[in-house]
């Protein structure tokens, strides 16, 4: 009797396992073939091209975000983080950019500052989440108005690169076909994290501090290290996609960020992350994201009004998570 | 197990996206749309040989979409209409978007086929340009878009957007000094704006006459970094000198928002409670700064001025609560510039042969007050867009 029911509760949580991880896949598989159906250039090259190179921003940062939720935490600064580092990148371009040799030279120097920008501000908010004991909620509440102000103080208004610097942003423009370079690079980001996840300890970690932190620590896992590593590659995640934005937008605005934080959020759960922590993962979310993409794209495309837009998105990621949610655990809290 | 299979979930989505491409696109979409264009071409090319002599003798202000001349395979391709806004809840803005529909009743009565759409950017620089890709892809080519910038720093990027399809587009009010329409020849037809710094000067003056040229004043600005910002202050600066005995007591950014300005408003009215009136940018903070005074017990004893023409202000002008604000005819900006493009798509307007005046220009306003304020709410606008041009202010 007893190992009949392990069968039944096995099987069941396969099902929902694969319900879960196949929910995206199957929406974006459905909307392609709804929207291509009804709108003959849903899949013409142009939208292609915009539809694949849009994500690259979200894919990067929702990437950072899968970390964090697999450890049953959340990083609502990311949104902020991308800001600031989104304004330092057009501030490189502009102020420090004509005064070295090439624009190439610039875009790299910019990069370099956001990437090491974002790596502070996780290992701050890693420090005071892990050491402080301050619930990853708050330390990143905090740091989130935190961030947003420090972007306004950089620069209060949006400001344009400028013309001679717009060689440093030409590599958004470059494309393969309908591929894009800055999606090629988020895909590299994407290969990255995935082998972090896989093949390395922190990986391994990841999953059983999400499971079970005390266990874990019992275990001889150095939870706090890990923590702190992974809030630095969210942080550096995050960063990545405000310089992707300067270079899309080709200006920085102090408040690009704000929209994401959520959509990340959304991205992560529509890609069978459990915001419960211990499950998810990084192939999963890239799913997730294109599923957000090719929602907020086609419904563009039908020219469906913008407040629907966000009634539909979220009627979306109500289903997604409620089909993700494994209940059969026993006394599940939910929080 | 687990591992193989997203990865194998994952492949597979690709392939689908690039087959389902594949299936579609040599198939019909291209082949169909190419070949018009192949045309177009020859018709564009076609076109300018009777066009410069046109040109040459006359004003462009005097350009006439002549719907006979228009090809009527152009007149049967599906032409998708936009206009790019910030948010359809600002009364203001919701006059543009009535402007595409009196345009689009002009094409209806010229036999053109069209869609039409908004295209809401809610407040942000990336759903505006995203919308604008989306839109354009999906018309391919055959676009035609009023856009207002969110802010002047992506003007060019949306322009960009619809230029890599090929649409037109006319953008409106914000842009940086150092692009303009002629970087993207011919796609990018044209940028207009009312007179900033006129409408500011204009009603900041009424205000000062209305306090008898003396007292202290608030002062709620728009949008850090919008052009419409930066130049109505310009504006309200200018008449400031002129007036020495105007005291200004308080002065911030309301980032355009109603609930914004009556934060502010409020505060202030705590350390001067004996301002004498209010320059506000634009009527929606209007709108804030008039909820301030009346929660105050100050309405109607300090003066109001706004940018816009709000339904809401006005009234409140006809009732005299606030002093003057300024109608831009957003109706006028909607409809002509789609017109101006609309007449760039069908090939009978050569916009490389359109001279600089004509790519960048102003576009008229009305400042509103007591004393015309009955003629302009019954106003309703008609327009003969055969004439794009006729909307150039000067």
């Amino acid at each position: 009797m007893a190992s009949n029911k392990t069968v039944d509760i096995g099987k069941r949580m396969r099902l929902q396992e694969h319900l879960m991880k196949y929910f995206s896949f199957s929406a974006i598989v459905i909307l392609i073939i709804a929207f291509s159906a009804s709108q003959q250039n849903f899949l013409g090259k142009a939208n292609l091209k915009t539809l694949l190179s849009d994500s690259a921003p979200l894919i990067i940062m929702s990437i950072g975000m899968t970390f964090i939720l697999i450890l049953g935490s959340i990083d609502l600064a990311m949104g902020s983080v991308c800001s600031v580092a989104n304004v330092l990148t057009v501030m490189v371009l502009n102020d420090i950019g004509p005064s070295l040799s090439s624009p190439v030279l610039a875009a790299f120097l910019a990069l370099v500052v956001s990437i090491i920008f974002g790596a502070f501000a996780g290992v701050i908010q890693g420090i005071i989440h892990v050491k402080l004991k301050v619930p990853s909620f708050i330390a990143s509440l905090g740091f989130m108005s935190l961030w947003q102000s420090v972007a306004l103080l950089i620069t209060e208004a949006p400001v344009s690169v400028a013309k001679a610097m717009w060689p440093a942003i030409e590599w958004v423009k470059v494309t393969f076909g309908v591929i894009g370079l800055p999606l090629i690079l988020a895909l590299i980001g994407v290969a990255i994290l995935y082998v972090i996840q896989n093949y390395t300890t922190i990986g391994r970690s990841l999953y059983s501090i999400g499971g079970n932190e005390r266990a874990s620590r019992i275990a001889g896992i150095s939870v706090d290290k890990v923590k702190i590593s992974l809030f630095v590659v969210s942080g550096i995640c995050a960063a990545l996609g405000g310089y992707f934005l300067a270079a899309k937008l080709r200006s920085s605005a102090p408040r690009v960020g704000d929209s994401f934080t959520l959509l990340i959020v959304a991205a992560v759960a529509l890609g069978g992350t459990s915001l419960s922590g211990g499950r998810g993962g990084v192939l999963g979310t890239v799913l997730g994201v294109f599923t957000v993409s090719v929602i907020q794209n086609g419904m563009n495309f039908i020219g469906v009004d913008a407040y629907w837009q966000n009634i539909v998105f979220g009627l979306f990621v109500l289903a997604a998570v409620a089909i993700s949610v494994d209940r059969s655990v026993r006394g599940l809290v939910v929080k | 197990m687990k591992r193989i299979k997203s990865v194998i979930a994952l492949l597979l989505a690709f392939i689908m996206i690039f087959m389902l491409a594949a299936c579609n696109k040599p198939a019909e979409t291209t082949e169909t749309t190419e070949e018009p264009k192949e045309e177009e071409a020859e018709t564009t090319t076609e076109e300018p040989a009777e066009e410069p002599a046109e040109a040459e003798v006359t004003d462009y202000r005097d350009f006439t979409i002549d719907a006979s001349k228009i090809p009527q395979e152009k007149l049967d391709t599906t032409l998708y209409l936009a206009v790019s806004v910030r948010g359809l809840e600002n009364p203001y803005i919701a006059t543009i978007k009535v402007g595409m529909e009196l345009f689009a009743e002009y094409l209806d009565g010229i036999g053109q086929k069209y869609e039409m759409q908004v295209l809401d950017s809610g407040g942000s620089n990336d759903k505006e340009v995203d919308n604008m890709r989306q839109f354009a892809a999906k018309a391919d080519g055959n676009a035609i878009a009023y856009a207002d910038p969110n802010e002047n720093s992506i003007a060019y990027s949306l322009a960009e957007a619809m230029a890599e399809s090929g649409g037109y587009i006319g953008t409106a009010w914000n842009k940086p000094d150092d692009v303009g329409p002629e970087d993207l020849t011919p796609n990018w037809v044209i940028h207009t704006s009312p007179d900033n710094v006129i409408n500011g000067y204009e009603i900041a003056k009424a205000l000062f006459d209305a306090q008898d040229g003396k007292g202290k004043i608030f002062v709620l600005e728009g949008m850090m970094g919008n052009t419409a910002a930066i130049d109505r202050a310009k504006g309200l600066d200018q008449a400031l000198a002129e007036y020495p005995d105007i005291e200004v007591v308080g002065r911030d950014t309301a980032n355009w928002a109603t609930a914004e300005a009556l934060t502010l408003v409020e505060t202030w009215l705590n350390q001067n409670p004996d301002v004498g009136g209010i320059w506000c940018a634009n009527d929606n903070m209007a709108t804030g700064a008039l909820q301030a005074l009346d929660k105050a017990g100050l309405k109607g004893k300090v003066g109001v001025v706004g940018i816009d023409a709000n339904t809401d202000i006005v009234e409140a002008v006809a009732s005299g609560d606030a002093v003057a604000t300024v109608s831009s005819n957003g109706y006028l900006q909607g409809g002509y510039t789609l017109a101006i493009c609309y007449a760039a798509w069908t090939g009978l307007l050569d916009v490389e042969a359109l001279p600089a005046e004509f790519r960048e220009f102003a576009t008229p306003a009305t400042v509103i007050t007591g004393e015309n304020v009955a003629e302009f709410q019954s106003y309703s606008p008609d327009f003969d867009f055969s004439k794009p041009f006729g909307c150039k202010a000067d």
